[in-house]
């Protein structure tokens, strides 16, 4: 760990309780992120990348391990003035906003609410830093009087971006957050997200299930495979020397230019 | 086997398909000017966006549109016009000669049900095979897409498999009637991505095996390219481009195609996305020219009147914009 390590993440393993037992959703995973820096978080359904992002995000407690911000031990919040201390560290983009907007506020509405928490930063009036954030993120000051209905599914997602940089986290989590979106909308939330980074010191842990996407947008990633981090190294390397077996198998799986699906090898598989 | 069509009269022939809805009180299009040549053992891909109108061509082969939706327009299955079909022989296209594959599996299959009961129901049901004969074919055809133990699964019920076992167990229904025709609308887009892979690899195998014809929808140009011999991008309820998928999914000849391209990132480096300004548009919201038109790179005055329709551009391909002869060197993939 160095002075830029921002989160440090020690062998945390999560389980979870089923009436048959229990299911380790994580499984002794660490890793690091620095200020800045983008960690692509990759794997498919039942990886537990999902359940590392909440964990980090503070949403969910570790069975054990530890996560530290700055070099601090950080726990699930349970105090309001803690709470508001995690919110400033991290902050979270979900795959579909639409669940975590309410239809009757308006977006300024909305922000308002949160930066009379946070406050807003030197001297700014809590209006124009607003209309900053929707600026920042593509949509416009005007947008401050819309609802969320009257949005499209990109926009939805510019603003949760925006919502989340208003107590300037130092790291944002981004839960499959442009999965939902069509791809000449994707490539605008890209474009965006790259360009954040380039103006702040905001660090990315993008969680997703796609590796062109993580191509896009990381320096570095992890694969997971049931709640075992399989591979991790810097993205340029990892996809292209792709080591572990499985790692290999994910990156022949994507459709491309000249793509096709693997012959079969023989009809008895299942 | 229901009598093979001549090799080069179409299965299917969809000239000219209109829908128009008036759900909210007011009429507005939703398909304009579909046209789809579908023959025996082919595999055709409809690719586009949301709202492009690709699962609504789907549902007017099928007859079946939402309420308030009224469709025009000519489409035949073997030379017979599927919207003067009685219902009786509505019925029977739709059980014997058609097979369906969607998205999610778990919305198409009765959990209460074993595996075994939900293959054969339909064919034991509508009369087409005797209830052992159905077994038999549902054995081997589990067999077929990978199953090892077939006996064994047919006795599962669908919440015992996984998504990509029971995407196989939704091939294997469609395919029960031997349909002539199988329409597929995003059949792999909830699957992970290894298990997309081998769902395709086992789906493009069969379909070729039993000679269907094939209508693959779907928002991946690049696994419809791996999947269908020809396919058809579809934007604000048009067609905007057609022709061999290979050629389409490389060099394509109209600028929506082009952008949509330039927009998906690439696996293999990091790349200036140009992305496309704007939303996706409906067929609602076009105006009377091109429906690209509002954002495209390449909008010229004439494109807001020029009507939308397919122009032939060489032998096998057809695009809908004005500028693709002049435009047609520059628009080839860059990734490609």
């Amino acid at each position: 760990m160095n002075d830029e390590t921002l989160l440090s993440v020690r062998r945390i393993t999560k389980a979870f309780v089923v009436p048959a037992g229990s299911i380790v959703a994580v499984d002794d995973v660490s890793f690091d992120v620095r200020a800045g820096e983008s960690l692509g978080v990759v794997g498919e359904s039942g990886s537990g990348k999902s359940t590392t992002a909440r964990i980090v995000a503070g949403l969910e407690g570790a069975t054990s391990g530890e996560v530290n911000f700055w070099g601090a031990r950080s726990r699930p919040a349970r105090s309001t003035v803690a709470r508001r201390a995690q919110a400033r560290r991290v902050q979270m983009v979900f795959q579909d906003p639409f669940g975590s907007l309410d239809p009757r506020q308006t977006l300024g509405a909305c922000l308002a609410e949160i930066i009379a928490v946070h406050g807003t930063p030197a001297g700014q009036a809590p209006k124009d830093y607003a209309h900053a954030l929707l600026e920042r993120v593509g949509l416009a000051a005007r947008h401050a009087s819309s609802y969320p209905r009257e949005l499209s599914g990109g926009q939805r997602q510019r603003f949760a971006i925006a919502r989340a940089m208003v107590p300037q986290p130092h790291l944002l989590i981004l839960d499959e957050a442009v999965s939902a979106l069509d791809v000449s909308v994707q490539a605008q939330i890209l474009t965006l997200l790259n360009e954040l980074r380039e103006q702040t010191q905001l660090a990315y842990l993008f969680v997703s299930h796609d590796l062109a996407v993580v191509r896009q947008v990381c320096d570095r990633v992890l694969v997971m495979r049931s709640g075992i981090v399989v591979e991790e190294g810097g993205v340029d390397r990892v996809l292209d020397e792709p080591q572990h077996e499985y790692t290999q198998r994910l990156v022949a799986s994507v459709p491309g230019p000249g793509w096709r699906p693997p012959q079969r090898k023989s009809r008895a598989q299942a | 086997m229901i009598g093979q069509p001549e090799a080069s009269s179409p299965l299917l022939s969809i000239r000219d398909l209109e829908v128009w809805s008036s759900t909210s009180g007011q009429r507005v299009p939703v398909l304009r000017g579909v046209d789809v040549d579908v023959r025996a053992g082919e595999a055709v891909g409809l690719v586009g966006e949301s709202g492009s109108g690709k699962s609504m061509t789907l549902r007017a082969i099928m007859r079946q549109l939402p309420a308030a939706f009224e469709a025009s327009g000519s489409m035949t299955f073997r030379g017979e016009e599927i919207s003067q079909m009685r219902s009786g022989r509505l019925a029977r296209f739709r059980s014997d000669e058609l097979g369906m594959i969607y998205q999610d599996p778990r919305a198409h299959i009765n959990p209460l049900w074993t595996v075994g009961d939900f293959l054969t129901e339909a064919v034991v049901v509508s009369g087409r095979l005797r209830k052992r004969e159905a077994l038999a074919r549902a054995k081997e055809l589990l067999e077929e897409v990978g199953f090892r133990d077939p006996a064994g699964q047919m006795r599962q019920y669908p919440g015992q498999l996984s998504g990509g076992l029971l995407q196989r167990v939704m091939i294997v229904a469609a395919l029960m009637p031997e349909p002539a025709l199988v329409l597929a609308d995003e059949p792999t887009t909830a699957l992970d991505v290894t298990v997309q892979a081998e769902v395709m690899s086992i789906f493009a195998d069969v379909i070729r095996t039993h000679g269907v014809g094939l209508v693959f929808v779907t928002h991946d140009l690049d696994l419809a390219a791996a999947t269908t011999d020809r396919m058809s991008v579809m934007y604000a309820g048009r067609i905007v481009e057609t022709g061999p998928s290979d050629v389409v999914s490389t060099h394509p000849t109209h600028p929506y195609t082009s952008a949509l391209l330039a927009s998906r990132p690439s696996l293999h480096r990091r790349r200036a996305l140009s992305g496309i300004p704007g939303q996706p548009a409906s067929a609602a919201s076009a105006g009377p020219g091109c429906s690209f038109a509002e954002r495209c790179g390449f909008v010229q005055d004439a494109c807001w009147s020029h009507g939308s329709a397919l122009e032939v551009v060489d032998a096998v391909s057809a695009s809908a914009c004005l500028r693709t002869p002049e435009l047609r060197t520059r628009l080839k993939r860059s990734d490609a």
